[in-house]
């Protein structure tokens, strides 16, 4: 693995994560009326004085390029804003959010993959036989699905033939760790089954170009027994394409959850961002979205550091 | 061509999945000739009725007809969703033809900017757009249309940088062809196969992405439906009323399908990664 890849990896994503910022600044402040607008709403008899006053309190007096750095310094020093309106601190707003969409996230990303990978490998093996075109005819299906018609899919069986199953009820895991469980059991495989459709094809197509190579016909010739071959050496080598598209997925997985925390009533960031969106809370929907964004271009970056370790091949020069 | 249509008859799939698609261009441009009710009709005597031979979708909380509403709110997400497609194609197309061609700081610059609306995922690029900015037609198009330009940059750019060393692409320089002319006349045509797969496949997503925003009740505003809106609004009665949310859905899923198949077959006989 090259140091200087990873150094110039992490360079570049620099001017990424600040261009990032001043899309997210300037479409903020595209929005017609201000902050001040806001707050005065039906407030009309504040004077004149009154208003340039607040103008200055909120440095919306400056040209626009001053009030961006005051912006990203209050930022980059954690202070993330209040919410218009309940006043409460942002960032404590979204780090008690936080754990919901993270286990939410983590366990789709499961599911994902416990489906994904192993009908991926059944298929590829089972190449243009009927198993291989059912997994197909799923996968795409799977792929065409919107989440939030899985997920009614879900609900109404649910409450149909399973009267006793909680569906809705948040609880901590600390709380009650089965119930817990047992409310993020149809979110997470509604999401998971969405992530899983593309995690099949990237898989089966790997695999099958693994299998084709000679290094799995050397393995099968000095008598190692299939799963070994299929499972040392090919799916070894097919993994990469894998991580990556499972790291796309990660993105997606977090615009998901927007749909899928509000159907199942999860108190998670997607759903505080709706809400937000709902009551024009700017502060709080420009913090989410950046952090979204942020997580998302760091988890990218990870990935590509795990490539360099599972397959020494990259050397990413 | 011939060989492409060739490769693209022979497979079955295709033909079914052609006349679901020819359906669905019809329904899209004549809702009025297969909808049986106004849209948006109310009747108080018949609410939350399940699906019958005169109501194929049943009918809403208003005594909407759920099978008109469904037609005419594909008519609404297909206009939705093409017109964002075009214009990301557009000026995704251009970027990403530019930036591949003349590489430098131009490539610099547009790929900066182009990975930075790419780290948005695109549920959540178009609701941030449409959050500050209302939701409307307009907007819902302009916001989808964004969300999709970094993908076209991307693909398109790539596409341009493997063929801009070939020998034909310098012969015309050499001929003394300006730039801009060799990237419509030359470059474009020789990636177009590229483009139009790249459009295929990311009208299916748009059209998802229009249908989560509809159900997260940011689409087009009541009473205009819109098949993810339908959903949306359903999920008020998903035990009441299952088939207010789930037949709408099922409409988003076969539409969503069969445009998917037909990238696929595109792909397939189209993009030369696929081709034996």
């Amino acid at each position: 693995m090259s140091f200087s890849y990873l150094v110039r990896r992490l360079l570049l994503s620099i001017p990424t994560i600040l261009i990032v910022t001043v899309i997210v600044f300037v479409l903020v402040r595209l929005v017609p009326g201000d902050v001040v607008d806001l707050i005065i709403g039906t407030q009309k008899f504040l004077s004149e004085e009154q208003i340039l006053k607040m103008y200055e309190d909120f440095g919306l007096d400056k040209p626009i390029f001053v009030q961006y750095f005051i912006w990203m310094k209050s930022m980059l020093s954690g202070n993330l804003g209040i919410s218009l309106r309940t006043g409460e601190d942002v960032a404590t707003m979204l780090l008690q959010r936080l754990p919901v969409t993270l286990e939410l996230a983590f366990l789709s990303i499961f599911v994902s993959i416990i489906i994904g990978i192993p009908l991926g490998i059944i298929s590829a093996r089972k190449k243009n036989t009927f198993v291989d075109n059912l997994i197909k005819v799923v996968g795409l299906v799977g792929l065409s699905s919107p989440a939030f018609w899985i997920g009614t899919i879900f609900i109404v069986i649910f409450s149909f033939y399973f009267e006793s199953f909680t569906i809705f009820g948040y609880v901590a895991f600390f709380e009650n760790p089965m119930k817990n469980l047992q409310v993020f059991l149809l979110p997470s495989f509604t999401l998971g089954l969405m992530i899983a459709a593309q995690i099949l094809r990237i898989t089966r197509t790997s695999m099958i170009e693994s299998l084709s190579m000679d290094y799995v016909k050397v393995a099968y010739s000095k008598g190692l027994g299939k799963n070994k071959v299929i499972y040392k050496h090919a799916f070894r080598n097919a993994l990469s394409p894998i991580i990556t598209v499972t790291g796309i997925q990660l993105g997606y997985l977090f615009g998901g959850s927007i749909v899928i925390e509000n159907m199942f009533a999860l108190p998670g960031l997607g759903r505080l961002l709706l809400q937000s969106v709902n009551q024009r809370d700017y502060p709080v929907i420009q913090a989410i979205i950046l952090f979204i964004v942020i997580v998302i271009i760091i988890l990218n970056l990870l990935i590509d550091f795990i490539y360099t370790i599972i397959d020494p091949r990259i050397t990413l020069g | 061509m011939k060989r492409f249509l060739k490769n693209f008859i022979k497979n079955p799939l295709n033909m079914i999945n052609l006349i679901i698609i020819c359906a669905l261009i019809f329904v899209s441009f004549f809702p009025s000739v297969i909808a049986p009710y106004n849209p948006l009709e109310m009747d108080s005597r018949s609410i939350l009725e399940p699906p019958s031979f005169t109501h194929f979708f049943g009918t809403d909380q208003f005594g909407r007809d759920v099978f008109s509403r469904s037609i005419y709110g594909i008519q609404n997400s297909m206009i939705i969703a093409l017109s964002s497609m075009i214009i990301s194609a557009l000026l995704g197309t251009l970027l990403g033809i530019l930036s591949g061609y003349y590489g430098g700081w131009i490539d610099q610059v547009i790929s900066r900017i182009i990975d930075a609306f790419f780290a948005f995922p695109s549920l959540v690029l178009a609701l941030f757009i449409v959050a500050l900015f209302g939701s409307s037609t307009f907007n819902l198009i302009i916001a989808i249309g964004i969300v999709y330009i970094p993908i076209f940059a991307r693909t398109l750019r790539g596409a341009t940088i493997s063929i801009k060393e070939l020998t034909f692409v310098k012969a015309s320089k050499v001929v003394g062809k300006n730039n801009f002319k060799i990237m419509w006349t030359v470059v474009f045509p020789n990636v177009s196969s590229i483009f139009i797969v790249t459009f295929t496949t990311n009208f299916s997503t748009a059209i998802l992405t229009e249908a989560s925003l509809g159900f997260l009740g940011l689409g087009v505003p009541p009473p205009e439906p819109t098949l993810g809106g339908l959903v949306g609004q359903g999920t008020n009665f998903i035990i009441a009323a299952p088939w207010l949310t789930l037949l709408p859905g099922l409409l988003i899923a076969v539409i969503v399908l069969s445009i998917n198949i037909l990238g696929d077959g595109l792909r397939d006989v189209l993009d030369p990664k696929f081709q034996k």
